[in-house]
């Protein structure tokens, strides 16, 4: 079980693992970005000094005061400020945005290496929330959380120092109310992150609510269930109220908390301070700046605190980014293929792994597979297939036909056995080498947003229009395309739902013989179309298949007879093989299969 | 603009629902705005009375408060009373504050919820001529995130628009009324700064909309790729999938930091007039203060103001700009709300009547499309507890019959009967009481077996539900499960095959017991021997209840009392299985098939192959 990601090592260390990954690539960015932090703070704290300086000077000196120098001063350290603040709101960005790319782009294309039983083992809709929320995520966490640590932790202290300097007693008493000020933002900040969550849970809970709801109505109406629907789904939106409110209340306590607690240190200011000015021991200015940095200090804290309870919430992201990266693959080329394909150069005769790149015959000798080791799905399954043959796969649902084809394409690899092409094992062969040379139509037809053009030469990349056409005309479909008001640049909409399911399938078969690949695979590819559409494809067949190694996993009649061989596989195993009139004759399953598939042929004629 | 309109109306009504609420929620905000401005008026007095002038007077209730307290020397000396006055105010305003957060977040919230229940309500009293046509994506959409945006307005953007209106229009008679000159100069730039946010946020809006989809077409890319993973490897286009991701993911973080760079702006401009509005109030007042024509106090207190007003000034710019999103989605939820519900004829409450089960069409003419017929003057009359199969070909109209018996569609050309009553005058609730029935896509909720069947009569008994389940051959498949009937099915469980999905309908509607049951071709997914089970079953009611069973299957055709063959909308024949056998016609065919007294398959095993007879 390599691939799960359940047994990733490294869980632990994930943010060190993370951090490595990020830092070296943005030294700069990260360095630049402390600077203009750094920079950021120490502007900030200037500003009451000279609010300080002003109001001891009007003090001092009356309308002698030179105000144009405070004026000039207070300009200078704007300037500054303003300048930092958008300097570090950029590199911020800009760093969010560079982990956010490398993190996305790591993941997406370590996705592409992954085997298929990975895929098998975790759902479309997890792994899309890695790659794309969770890596957001983490970038921002980690870009903006760098900003705020290093503006506001040197804010902190820089303010507590300026006090201690101004004043030790009323100095210590602010820095003896701080850390009260910081549990308390501590405290908000993480209980209004995890009601976030929740909050964030039980609505997208409510979606699903919904969704049911409308996919469900009209079984609800024919059941009468109207009521206890609405009396069921106001409990889900009465939690989504009960949740709400505590999420905003818990919000708009945060804030008069966190000022009542700065109210004290500036009315303790005002008292003690305020005597001293009376007692002439310390300057009005003093006493006003320590009245304005008591509250100024109130940002740095609750953003510092913020921060970092996110930091530690979004562990649990990381983690799981990190374990994603480090699944290894089940299936990937052996080095010894690897270092084969770095040497050779592909031409017409070669393949870009240096072996043959003509597929001569297959053979599966003493193939067993399981996709779960206590259910075998393949034994001791052995056949030969001589180049340009066409071999139909029948029989009962869950007997192993799929699991053929996809031994054949290298989706899987077999547990014992071994397929050999060309008399060499594939497993020495390298995987790029035999995918591109496949042709693969499957029983549900999926299309990529994009046209109908840029669908077909998905199969075959380089394609001029000319082939493209050449390739819908093969399968019967051009004219069903030219008749569409846009034609070969009609849009996909996403899942093709603007396309019938017969125009789809006839399509991805379009798509799959313009490449001319050596082997087509066929896995129920005419089950989900109409009978218009399965005419159309059996007439195109015939001279698609021609001189074509082929699978065709099929229960149509039609296509099943065309064939030049047919496997009857049941449980796992060969049970009956042979031409149609043979396994006739044989009067064995084939015979049955086919007398009710007959049926059923032609009961479906009669009632459409 | 008709349209504007309506999402006023809608607004106005959620907003006047609650609005004792609001109201105290905008009080309570006036005297948390009135004790935010007391902490800094408190530091000018102790200022201006205590530090510097102890000899001036003061005017007013301030005045009677020193002299309250024993006049300024005692306050000069007991200081903590100032410094306590300062925390007390603090507290007092934090409490307001809350106060108008609470009650202000009850109504919004309590909008919110209201209206999310009447839209449930309102989806299931939709007609289904309607549902029918329209993209339930879009539908869920509305119901979910525009209300979330609807939410987000009321709950952000309304309460804090509301509560910096009364802030400002608290404290700038109250600063007024202190210094005329103090006041100018705090408040000179506020203006720009809110005309800056505002404009800044209303131009922005198209880049951030642009960085929306191209998150959008990213995530579109993973999920293809991921939901297409066999065709990629199929293909093997891995190199290409990552270089389509790659261009995509270029251009969304290229395009979100072009709209953190003019955030970057923004910030820093409009922090530049925020702390050029402190310059000026700093360098103005101070010459003010050194020319004696201000106190020290009041430029103190002053400086507390303009750090009062100025972030929610720059709020407001932005939230003002924000909520134009709002009225889209305010527009798009009443549109739904405009939809007509489905609706009873005046007097046909007759909720309680029985019905036996006699069923008349008479006539009936119907389409879904007005150029489109389904249904052509169909006749037919089904006594109470006859059975009565009804075959014919796709699009025959034959499940037509029964969205109209249901009450799910109108019919206006034409009549049917239940029990000799008209069905349009029987409410629609009673109806489906009467009538069980399954629709042909099995619909399961993502809840426990136990939940599912017994979605349409809650209250039955266990007993019950093993009796329907059994009928309906489902019972020994629930109990092979191991967690019997609480297993529960859908995405987060287990997930049914096609046959036990049917089965699974079948106990549902089979426990609710109405004198009517309509099957829709409801056993195609089971098996022949399973399915000759369950009408065994079904028929142990024969008699007692009207049975309609739409079938392709001529073993079950067989044991109706009547087979209806239906085509192009109408009846083509009707009678027993013997009398259609003998008459040619599609039942005869079909039956000719299915017998296997076939002479074609005969023929067809000597065909060659590629030569098979086809039959269009």
């Amino acid at each position: 079980m390599k691939d799960s990601i359940n047994s990733t090592p490294a869980e632990k260390g994930a943010w060190k693992v993370l951090f490595m990954m990020c830092y070296e690539p943005n030294k700069v960015l990260f360095h630049r970005l402390i600077v203009a932090a750094l920079l950021t703070a120490a502007g900030e704290a200037s500003l009451t000094l000279i609010t300080k300086a002003v109001v001891d000077d009007i003090e001092l000196l009356g309308s002698q005061i030179d105000l144009f120098k405070y004026g000039a001063l207070y300009c200078f350290v704007l300037f500054t400020i303003v300048i930092c603040i958008r300097t570090f709101i950029r590199l911020a960005g800009r760093l969010s945005m560079n982990l956010m790319y490398s993190l996305r782009k790591q993941s997406f294309e370590h996705m592409q290496e992954l085997s298929f039983s990975f895929f098998d083992n975790n759902a479309v809709g997890w792994l899309l929330a890695r790659i794309t929320s969770d890596t957001a995520r983490i970038a921002r966490v980690i870009a903006w959380g760098t900003l705020d640590l290093f503006w506001g932790v040197p804010l902190i202290l820089g303010i507590l120092t300026v006090l201690l300097i101004l004043d030790l007693r009323l100095g210590l008493i602010v820095l003896a109310l701080s850390p009260f000020l910081a549990a308390i933002a501590w405290w908000f900040n993480s209980r209004i992150l995890d009601s976030s969550r929740l909050l964030r849970r039980t609505n997208s809970r409510l979606t699903a609510v919904f969704n049911e709801g409308i996919a469900g109505v009209t079984t609800s109406k024919v059941l009468v269930r109207e009521k206890q629907n609405l009396e069921e789904f106001s409990e889900d939106s009465g939690l989504m109220y009960r949740q709400s409110m505590y999420n905003l209340l818990l919000t708009s306590a945060f804030y008069p908390f966190v000022s009542i607690f700065v109210s004290v240190a500036t009315g303790v200011a005002l008292w003690l301070g305020g005597a001293e000015v009376i007692a002439g021991g310390l300057t009005l200015g003093t006493l006003v700046a320590f009245m304005t940095y008591s509250r100024t200090l109130m940002d740095p804290m609750l953003e510092v605190s913020g921060k970092l309870a996110e930091l530690q919430r979004t562990t649990a992201c990381v983690e799981r980014v990190i374990g994603l990266l480090q699944v290894q693959p089940d299936i990937e080329d052996s080095e010894e293929v690897k270092a084969r394909m770095r040497h050779a150069s592909a031409n017409s005769a070669t393949a870009l792994d240096g072996g043959s790149s003509a597929i001569r015959d297959i053979e599966f000798s003493q193939v067993c597979f399981s996709y779960k080791p206590e259910e075998p799905v393949l034994k001791n399954f052995s056949l030969k297939v001589a180049a340009g043959s066409t071999i139909a796969l029948v029989g009962p649902t869950g007997s192993g036909k799929t699991t053929v084809v996809s031994l054949l394409c290298r989706f899987y690899e077999p547990v014992s056995g071994s397929i050999l092409v060309n008399g060499e094992d594939y497993l020495g062969r390298s995987l790029l080498w035999l995918q591109s040379n496949l042709g693969i139509v499957l029983q549900s037809p999926f299309l990529f947003t994009g046209t109908i053009k840029s669908n077909i030469r998905y199969g075959k990349l380089g394609a001029t229009d000319e082939e493209i056409v050449a390739a819908a005309k093969a399968v019967n479909v051009h004219d069903i395309i030219v008749k569409m008001e846009n034609g070969y640049d009609t849009a996909i909409q996403e899942g093709g739902n603007n396309l019938s399911t017969g125009q789809k399938q006839l399509i991805s078969f379009a798509r799959a013989i313009i490449g001319d690949p050596q082997i087509l695979v066929m896995d129920e590819a005419t089950s989900s179309v109409d009978t218009q559409t399965e005419q159309l494809l059996q007439i195109s067949l015939r001279s698609v298949l021609r001189g074509r190694t082929s699978f065709v996993i099929a229960h149509r009649l039609s296509t099943i007879r065309s064939a030049d061989r047919i496997l009857v596989i049941d449980g796992g195993e060969l049970v009956e093989q042979g031409s149609h009139e043979q396994l006739l004759s044989q009067r064995g399953q084939y015979f049955d299969l086919y007398q009710k598939q007959f049926k059923t042929e032609r009961e479906e004629a009669l009632m459409s | 603009m008709n349209k504007s309109k309506h999402h006023n109306r809608l607004l106005v009504e959620l907003i006047r629902s609650e609005k004792w609420y609001y109201l105290a929620s905008v009080v309570s905000v006036g005297f948390a705005s009135y004790f935010m401005f007391l902490v800094p008026t408190i530091g000018k007095v102790v200022i201006d009375r205590v530090i510097d002038h102890p000899r001036l007077t003061t005017p007013g209730l301030i005045e009677n408060l020193i002299q309250s307290v024993g006049g300024v020397d005692v306050l000069a000396r007991n200081l903590w009373i100032a410094g306590l006055a300062i925390v007390a105010a603090t507290v007092l305003a934090g409490l307001f504050m809350y106060l108008k957060d609470y009650l202000a977040a009850k109504a919004c919230e309590g909008t919110v919820r209201d209206l999310r229940n009447r839209l449930y309500a309102h989806l299931h009293r939709l007609p289904e001529k309607y549902l029918g046509n329209a993209d339930s994506g879009d539908i869920l959409q509305r119901c979910t995130s525009d209300i979330d945006t609807l939410r987000e307005f009321l709950t952000v953007q309304v309460m804090n628009i509301g509560r910096t209106v009364v802030l400002l229009c608290i404290m700038i008679p109250l600063m007024l009324a202190q210094s005329v000159a103090m006041s100018a100069l705090s408040l000179v730039l506020l203006p720009v700064v809110f005309y800056f946010a505002w404009h800044f946020f209303g131009r922005i809006k198209v880049l951030f909309q642009e960085v929306e989809e191209a998150e959008g077409e990213l995530t579109n890319i993973v999920q293809e790729n991921l939901t297409g993973i066999r065709v990629v490897r199929a293909f093997a286009r891995q190199a290409h999938e990552c270089a389509k991701f790659e261009e995509k993911n270029h251009l969304y973080s290229e395009l979100n930091y072009r709209l953190i760079c003019m955030l970057a702006n923004f910030w820093s401009l409009s922090d530049l007039l925020c702390l050029a509005q402190g310059g000026v109030l700093l360098i103005g007042g101070g010459w003010l203060v050194a020319h004696d024509q201000a106190s020290m106090g009041t430029y103190f207190a002053f400086i507390g103001y303009t750090t009062i007003l100025i972030w929610p000034i720059r709020q407001l710019g932005q939230e003002l700009s924000e909520a134009s999103k709002a009225t889209v989605s305010i527009g798009r939820i009443q549109e739904i709300l405009n939809v007509p519900e489905e609706t009873d004829q005046e007097g046909s409450a007759q909720s309680g009547v029985t019905l036996s089960g006699r069923i008349t069409f008479n006539d009936l003419s119907f389409g879904y499309d007005a150029n489109k017929p389904v249904l052509r003057k169909l006749n037919f009359d089904i006594a109470a507890g006859e059975t009565v199969a009804i075959v014919g070909p796709t699009g025959a109209g034959k499940s037509t019959i029964i969205r109209l018996l249901m009450r799910l569609y109108d019919y206006d050309m034409g009549s049917i009967r239940l029990d000799g009553q008209e069905l349009f005058s029987i409410d629609r609730t009673t109806v489906r009481q009467h009538i069980g029935t399954l629709l042909q896509e099995p619909f399961l909720f993502s809840r426990s077996l136990r939940e599912n069947i017994k979605f349409g009569r809650r209250q039955a008994s266990d007993e019950d539900m093993f009796l329907s389940s059994n009928d309906a051959s489902v019972h020994h498949t629930i109990q092979g499960f191991s967690r019997g009937y609480e297993t529960v099915i859908g995405e987060r469980g287990v997930s049914l095959s096609g046959g036990q999905k049917q089965r699974v309908t079948l106990s549902r509607t089979l426990l609710q017991d109405t004198p009517i049951l309509i099957l829709d071709d409801t056993l195609s997914a089971v098996d022949s021997v399973t399915e000759r089970n369950i009408i065994q079953a079904l028929h142990k009611k024969r008699g007692e209840q009207t049975l309609l069973i739409i079938t392709h299957r001529i073993s079950v055709c067989r044991e109706a009392d009547r087979i209806l063959v239906m085509q192009n909308g109408g009846l083509s024949a009707q009678g027993s299985h013997e009398q259609l056998i003998d008459q040619p016609g599609f039942y005869r065919d079909l039956w000719g098939i299915q017998s296997g007294q076939n002479r074609e398959f005969q023929t067809s095993l000597s065909n060659p192959v590629g030569k098979e007879h086809r039959s269009g």
